[in-house]
């Protein structure tokens, strides 16, 4: 039995304006770029009426994660976007550690494109 | 000889190209290099020449290079206000193109197909390339809005949207759908000033541009005196959620795309970041500092970690501290 998502058809995607001084700037953002964002790293709509939270109610991890118990998405697993929401509290911004100690400006510093390297 | 100013690895992550202030992209075997520099002395570095036979006299820097998804062609940005794209296979320049009235700062391609190629400038423009039709050198759109320089430009990867680091302060949003086919109007000059030795005149901090075709702007990281790097966050983690970037008052800045907040600032380097990088898969910024530190960020640590960098191991130069340590001899 395959299982069909609901998607978003066009509703109104409502912008959070919690820094107002860049509201001007902000409020013209369009759309569909906010739309798509909040695609990959929020709950789809079917989560949040599972967990019977409002369209702008944060959702804690653990509510996350009592959903997913119960399988409300009837795929067993966290979506991707479920993956990125649940992230948005553990943000890298530990520490820092030293990687390298140069006796030069440090310029440049890049990971290959499957994280195996890091060029600096 | 000259700072390397810019670093790209091939798709297979067998060849390195970087560049330099000079018409030269040199490409190194990663797999056979060591780590320690020396080794790399007697490494092959294979050189690309850019710069046209014809006219030996005349010498350009690179400021951007760029391997294509298939990793067949490299992409460059010069001095000379040109973009070239070098074909690995032919070995040689495919295409030449007069983009801007100033330095191409940064150049990327736009998504998968290597046709669409994104170029920002200090002529205050970014524009967009179609490589399917370069007729008369014509781009196939112009974006405006930035009030100065753009320092670096970072593709969402959709061919749709990107962002732009610029010396006004700013990071700009863009959709190449609104991008324009001709400069509307005059290209406003609100003040005169030079990154490279000055902070940011506070008149400038307000003015707008009067024909902004940009989605969005993200304020508070501060551009001075190099060109610092902005990204969007990875796919994989985050969902491209964030934009992060380097500073010239030594934080990383990680900005929410959607709301435009600063979410979090990374304080401990003692000089000018100018470039960092997200890794693809693991919670992990590694962030690169004229201090002449290479720092990693992580999601967890402990708190009592002895090996967390201290203050005690700040600094501001890498030289200051060579030139202390000799007078201590």
């Amino acid at each position: 039995m395959g299982w069909k998502r609901k998607t978003h058809h066009g509703g109104s995607c409502h912008q959070q304006q919690s820094c107002p001084s860049h509201g001007n700037e902000l409020s013209a953002i369009d759309e569909e770029v906010s739309h798509l964002t909040r695609l990959k790293s929020e709950p789809c709509e079917r989560t949040r009426a599972s967990l019977h939270a409002g369209k702008k109610r944060h959702i804690s991890t653990f509510k996350l994660l009592s959903g997913r118990e119960s399988n409300c998405l009837g795929i067993g697993r966290f979506s991707s976007a479920d993956c990125s929401y649940a992230l948005r509290k553990h943000l890298p911004v530990k520490g820092p550690w030293c990687v390298d100690d140069m006796d030069s400006e440090a310029y440049i510093s890049q990971f290959s494109a499957d994280g195996s390297l890091l060029i600096g | 000889q000259w700072t390397v100013s810019d670093i790209a690895l091939s798709p297979d992550q067998q060849l390195l190209a970087y560049s330099s202030l000079s018409p030269t992209v040199h490409i190194v075997n990663v797999q056979s290099s060591a780590k320690e520099s020396q080794a790399n002395v007697t490494e092959i570095h294979d050189g690309l020449e850019f710069s046209n036979d014809d006219d030996d006299e005349y010498s350009f820097g690179i400021f951007s290079v760029k391997f294509s998804k298939d990793g067949q062609e490299i992409v460059v940005g010069n001095s000379d206000r040109s973009i070239n794209v070098y074909d690995l296979r032919a070995n040689k320049v495919s295409v030449r193109i007069r983009a801007h009235a100033a330095d191409v700062n940064a150049v990327t391609f736009a998504d998968e197909s290597g046709n669409l190629l994104y170029s920002g400038s200090d002529d205050n423009l970014c524009k967009v390339w179609d490589r399917r039709c370069l007729a008369r050198e014509k781009p196939a759109g112009v974006l405006t809005g930035h009030l100065d320089g753009i320092t670096f430009i970072d593709s969402r990867g959709d061919g749709r949207y990107f962002i732009s680091n610029c010396k006004d302060q700013t990071i700009k949003l863009w959709d190449v759908r609104k991008m324009s086919a001709s400069i509307k109007g005059r290209q406003p000059r609100f003040f005169d000033w030079d990154y490279r030795w000055m902070s940011f005149p506070l008149e400038a901090r307000h003015c707008k541009h009067p024909n902004d075709q940009s989605l969005a702007t993200y304020r508070g990281h501060s551009v001075l005196r190099t060109l610092i790097r902005c990204y969007f966050s990875p796919v994989y983690s985050t969902g491209q959620r964030y934009i992060y970037t380097g500073s010239s008052d030594e934080y990383v800045y990680i900005y929410d795309v959607v709301t435009g907040d600063i979410v979090e600032k990374l304080s401990w380097h003692g000089s000018i970041i100018r470039d960092c990088t997200w890794h693809p898969y693991n919670l992990t910024i590694v962030s690169s500092s004229w201090d002449g530190y290479l720092a990693r960020w992580e999601a967890s640590g402990d708190e009592d970690d002895l090996s967390v960098l201290t203050e005690n191991e700040q600094r501001t130069s890498p030289y200051r501290q060579s030139y202390t340590r000799h007078l201590l001899l």
